[in-house]
């Protein structure tokens, strides 16, 4: 009995000379919280570095059904586009937009697909409120040059007076800054210019892209924008650009004025644009009537609800409209988009095109349907 | 050519300052929270999963860090717009929204949302019972990327101060 009683006195005392002290616990927890936050830091900064470059896109698929007897309908997976972009350092960045169009790009006479070098570009911080950017770059001009993401705009199609007046979407190489001041925006950009087959017989803008490829660069063209946000939800913008000749050679200069306003206002939207180039006369010699050509379009638009918007749109583009004659389009439609997740859209408009040219004054009408996204 | 060559030799000499940022401890110093607690929420399941539906994806980390004074609660988050990410400072003030900073910009464009003029549509906000920020907030154009990421970041503000403080 006695022995047992030692045994027990013994192991007791060992026990209370064993059980740490609050401050020795207090030590303990704080030593693993430092590891727990050792742990959790180290598990948070690994999975920064496994994704050092940033991917996105986007892309959109269309079906056009003529609603002419014997017209063509089409089913086009119009683009499909990835980007790619890195911060370098805390001032610099890189970015980038790889394009297919039209699914396949192949040697054989019947694909029509193109892989396309959008933008590739490195952009530099000069100042909280002053960046420089030197590549590839979209041309700051127009409301959807820039950004055309299916999900940020109505109509299945992007809209016929900026693809063929301004013409989006046209990247140029060269230099450009960009500034900040509270409500006003501006850009300044020196780049690569047009380059018109005037031997072909080509004459509207549009022809006259060249998309840096091998790009001949004997004439460069300036462009500058300012863009105003005078309230929440109104955008006001205007942008001018002189191009040295559009020819490369043939002494045919021009210049490009546009004006547009973004208003988003609760469900109410608006959207209007006006450009109108002006080219040396010479070009008159290819296409009588070729030395102006413009455009605009007016777009009000309504959202029923967060998924849901309705929009109708007026437009008019010319690319003759140095002439008398009546050789202007007309184009009138009305839709809407269906939102199915923020960034994911379904499309449907109608569209009635009128071409007005004593020619052909031929009207033609056109339902679309389109599915777009962008991640 | 020589224009191009002058171009670019101004834009060498100009001076290549680093970006002024508004860095965390200056963002609480305005906003008066220089002195407030640093706390963490450590994330559980429901709200990992609560977060990744009101970001569009996972949540990239485990913990949120607050800094918490007097009712008031303040967060550093990111959030991608098109392609970089950008860095908010957001202020709570019991269940509405106090203030929303841009501390730092990295996209290539869509900086309009640093402008006083669009983040005061924000003042005040809150959630309602869907979850869904309470009022509608009239975009940018050309920066409907920037503008979205702004927007989620408000909303999570709002979704961790009702877990901070329900």
């Amino acid at each position: 009995m006695k022995k047992s009683l030692t045994v027990v006195s013994l192991l007791a005392s060992s026990m209370v000379m064993a059980a740490p002290s609050n401050e020795e616990l207090q030590a303990q927890i704080d030593q693993l919280r430092a590891q727990l936050e050792a742990t959790t830091t180290a598990v948070e900064n690994q999975a920064a570095l496994t994704s050092p470059v940033k991917v996105g896109g986007y892309g959109e698929m269309h079906y056009a059904n003529s609603q002419e007897k014997g017209g063509e309908d089409t089913m086009d997976f119009h683009r499909f586009v990835l980007f790619f972009g890195k911060e370098i350092d805390a001032k610099t960045r890189f970015f980038s937009e790889l394009e297919v169009e039209h699914v396949v790009a192949s040697s054989d006479d019947g694909d029509s697909g193109e892989v396309e070098l959008e933008q590739a570009y490195i952009e530099h911080d000069l100042s909280d409120a002053l960046k420089t950017k030197i590549g590839m770059f979209l041309v700051p001009v127009g409301i959807l040059n820039e950004t055309h993401e299916p999900d940020t705009f109505y109509g299945v199609e992007r809209n016929n007076v900026e693809k063929n007046i301004i013409p989006a979407t046209w990247w140029e190489g060269g230099v450009a800054l960009n500034g900040r001041s509270g409500m006003l925006t501006w850009d300044v950009a020196y780049h690569s210019g047009l380059n018109l087959d005037i031997a072909g017989g080509d004459y509207k803008i549009r022809d006259g892209r060249q998309q840096v490829m091998e790009a001949e660069a004997n004439n460069f063209a300036y462009t500058a924008r300012i863009n105003v946000t005078p309230l929440a939800g109104v955008t006001l913008g205007a942008a001018v650009q002189y191009q040295e000749d559009v020819a490369q050679g043939a002494g045919i200069d021009a210049q490009l004025i546009e004006a547009h306003a973004v208003v988003q206002q609760g469900a109410f939207g608006l959207r209007a644009l006006y450009a109108e180039w002006s080219l040396n006369n010479k070009i008159n010699a290819v296409e009588a009537g070729a030395d102006k050509q413009n455009g605009f379009y007016i777009e009000p638009s309504y959202k029923i609800s967060d998924k849901l918007g309705v929009f109708g749109r007026y437009s008019s583009w010319d690319n003759l409209a140095g002439n008398s004659a009546d050789s202007a389009l007309i184009e009138q439609s009305f839709g809407a988009n269906y939102w199915l997740a923020e960034t994911v859209v379904l499309k449907a408009d109608y569209v009635r095109t009128e071409d007005t040219s004593a020619s052909s004054d031929a009207i033609a009408d056109t339902l679309n349907l389109g599915m777009g996204y962008s991640f | 050519m020589r224009t191009l060559l002058c171009v670019l030799a101004v834009l060498c000499v100009l001076p290549a300052q680093a970006k002024t940022l508004l860095s965390a401890q200056d963002f609480l110093a305005q906003q008066h929270l220089q002195n407030a607690k640093v706390e963490t929420l450590w994330l559980n399941a429901e709200q990992q999963k609560q977060v990744a539906g009101i970001l569009s994806h996972a949540y990239a980390g485990i913990r949120i860090r607050y800094w918490q004074e007097g009712g008031r609660t303040a967060f550093i988050l990111n959030e991608v717009g098109k392609e970089l990410p950008i860095t908010f400072g957001v202020v709570v003030q019991g269940q509405q929204l106090s203030a929303v900073e841009v501390l730092e910009f990295r996209e290539s464009r869509g900086d309009e949302i640093k402008s006083e003029g669009f983040r005061a549509q924000f003042a005040g906000i809150a959630l309602n019972a869907e979850g869904e920020l309470n009022r509608s907030v009239d975009g940018i154009s050309g920066a409907t990327y920037s503008v979205r990421a702004m927007k989620k970041i408000v909303k999570l503000a709002l979704y961790l101060q009702q877990q901070i403080h329900p």
